[in-house]
């Protein structure tokens, strides 16, 4: 389980960098990442399983964009200290950065969620 | 006379069937095309082998000719007389009448066992619901309804005419998806009626010290070593590699000890925070790297709550906006007093810019 682990990350970080090189945003990047994740990690699962999978949460956990929080929020806080001719800079640095996280982080909850809803697991209880 | 396929009881039709292995009663899209296809091949193999024969079964002993008798208990019954209820798996069956189903405040403390251990292990809230439902069904629950929320859980059980409702507190979120994994092992084996109701509420409340665990170095280990690898993804130069990989580690350390002495999880991220920072970022001076800003950075990337952060996008698009609603608090205020650490730590180490 490991290693499929480690390699569900790795194909996450993949995908997005080959996506950031072409010349998409971070959010973008990150969507069709978790996307690919997701749907093979759905795909690849036995059919009609009422096993749940974890791969495709923990290949997109490398993909949550912490340092860029960190940053948005220090930005913040170094706007209380900025000189009045810094302080729309520093608001703007740290406002971008925080709706940066937010969509990058609404995009891959979207995107992992997306094939669940299409092809969901079978279900056991009486319906 | 030969009979047709028609001519046969197929219980999976019934309304009152009890499927083992999750085949659904009276809706026969539920089921699985297997068992369908071998349902009524096993049909034609009755009318071609023993065209007069109502007893043969071939591994499905509820296929049987309408006009069949059957004796139980030296007993002869028949469709006509109350066949349906003795058939093995019927609902009905007065033979399942003598294992009593388990009362229902057993069943509701258990799916509140359930739910509790799921969430602490960091499930959405989805994955939450389902379990709870699935194992209140197998139980002989007529229905089931969960209200999940950060820090309780409420169950609502109804069996005929009984119902029972209990609530249950959740302790502290975390991420344990090997104990997350033991939880549903157990709970497939309920399921599937091989474990009962007070045996699973044993093995449930084991389940927090009979999960293994990685060794606290390996953890430490691994943890620095992401960490680092995330500050080379981040520009970091080489000679800020091991500062940052031993400030991770050592705050690693300092969060596990911290969280076995129950400490408020938001001092400890401030606390480990402003460790790793500070580890990572005097070594990155000592070391004359180029990047010691980044390199404290990378060091705090630990703390990032990465599943609950995707729990919350779950949560939120699969229609529990209170429960992500609360999730997002607590992710937000780990998010400050991490940066809060942080900067503590680069106010020291760091030149002023």
């Amino acid at each position: 389980m490991i290693l499929q682990c480690f390699g569900s990350g790795a194909v996450a970080l993949a995908v997005r960098t080959a996506g950031q090189a072409a010349g998409l945003d971070l959010p973008e990047a990150s969507f069709f990442a978790a996307l690919v994740v997701a749907t093979a990690e759905r795909v690849l699962h036995k059919f009609q399983s009422s096993h749940g999978s974890i791969l495709s949460l923990v290949g997109c956990i490398p993909m949550v964009p912490g340092s860029i929080a960190a940053k948005g929020l220090m930005n913040l806080f170094a706007l209380l200290r900025a000189h009045p001719s810094e302080e729309i800079l520093a608001a703007t640095n740290g406002m971008k950065n925080l709706l940066e996280v937010t969509f990058t982080l609404a995009a891959i909850g979207t995107a992992l969620a997306i094939p669940r809803l299409i092809y969901p697991r079978k279900m056991l209880h009486l319906s | 006379m030969v009979r047709t396929a028609s001519a046969y009881l197929e219980c999976w039709k019934c309304p009152n069937w009890r499927a083992p292995n999750g085949f659904g009663a009276g809706n026969p899209a539920a089921t699985s095309g297997r068992f369908q296809r071998e349902l009524t091949m096993n049909n034609r193999s009755l009318q071609q082998a023993n065209p007069t024969d109502p007893g043969e079964t071939r591994g499905h002993p509820n296929v049987l000719p309408m006009d069949a008798t059957l004796e139980i208990g030296g007993e002869k019954f028949s469709v006509e007389r109350g066949l349906f209820d003795m058939l093995p798996n019927h609902r009905n069956n007065p033979r399942d009448k003598t294992t009593s189903l388990p009362p229902l405040s057993d069943i509701a403390r258990l799916s509140l066992s359930i739910g509790r251990l799921l969430m602490e292990s960091g499930e959405s809230g989805r994955i939450i619901h389902e379990e709870i439902i699935r194992v209140a069904y197998a139980l002989g629950c007529d229905s089931a309804e969960v209200y999940c929320q950060h820090a309780a859980i409420i169950v609502t059980l109804r069996r005929g005419e009984e119902f029972c409702v209990q609530m249950g507190k959740v302790g502290e979120h975390g991420v344990n998806l090997r104990q997350s994994e033991a939880i549903k092992d157990t709970l497939r084996r309920v399921a599937s009626g091989d474990l009962e109701c007070s045996a699973a509420q044993t093995e449930f409340d084991d389940v927090p010290h009979t999960t293994p665990s990685y060794p606290i170095w390996l953890v430490c280990l691994c943890t620095g070593l992401a960490c680092s690898a995330f500050g080379r993804l981040f520009g970091v130069d080489w000679p800020a590699f091991f500062p940052v990989l031993i400030g991770t580690a050592s705050g690693q350390w300092i969060r596990h000890a911290l969280i076995v002495r129950k400490q408020n999880i938001f001092i400890v991220s401030g606390i480990v925070s402003f460790g790793s920072a500070f580890l990572a970022g005097l070594g990155a001076r000592l070391l004359r790297s180029s990047h010691p800003e980044t390199a404290t950075v990378a060091a705090v990337l630990l703390l990032v709550p990465g599943v609950a952060v995707l729990n919350i996008q779950m949560d939120a698009i699969e229609g529990k906006p209170n429960l992500a609603a609360a999730r997002g608090l607590r992710v937000i205020y780990l998010l400050v007093f991490m940066t809060l650490g942080l900067i503590a730590a680069q106010r020291l180490i760091l030149p002023v810019m």
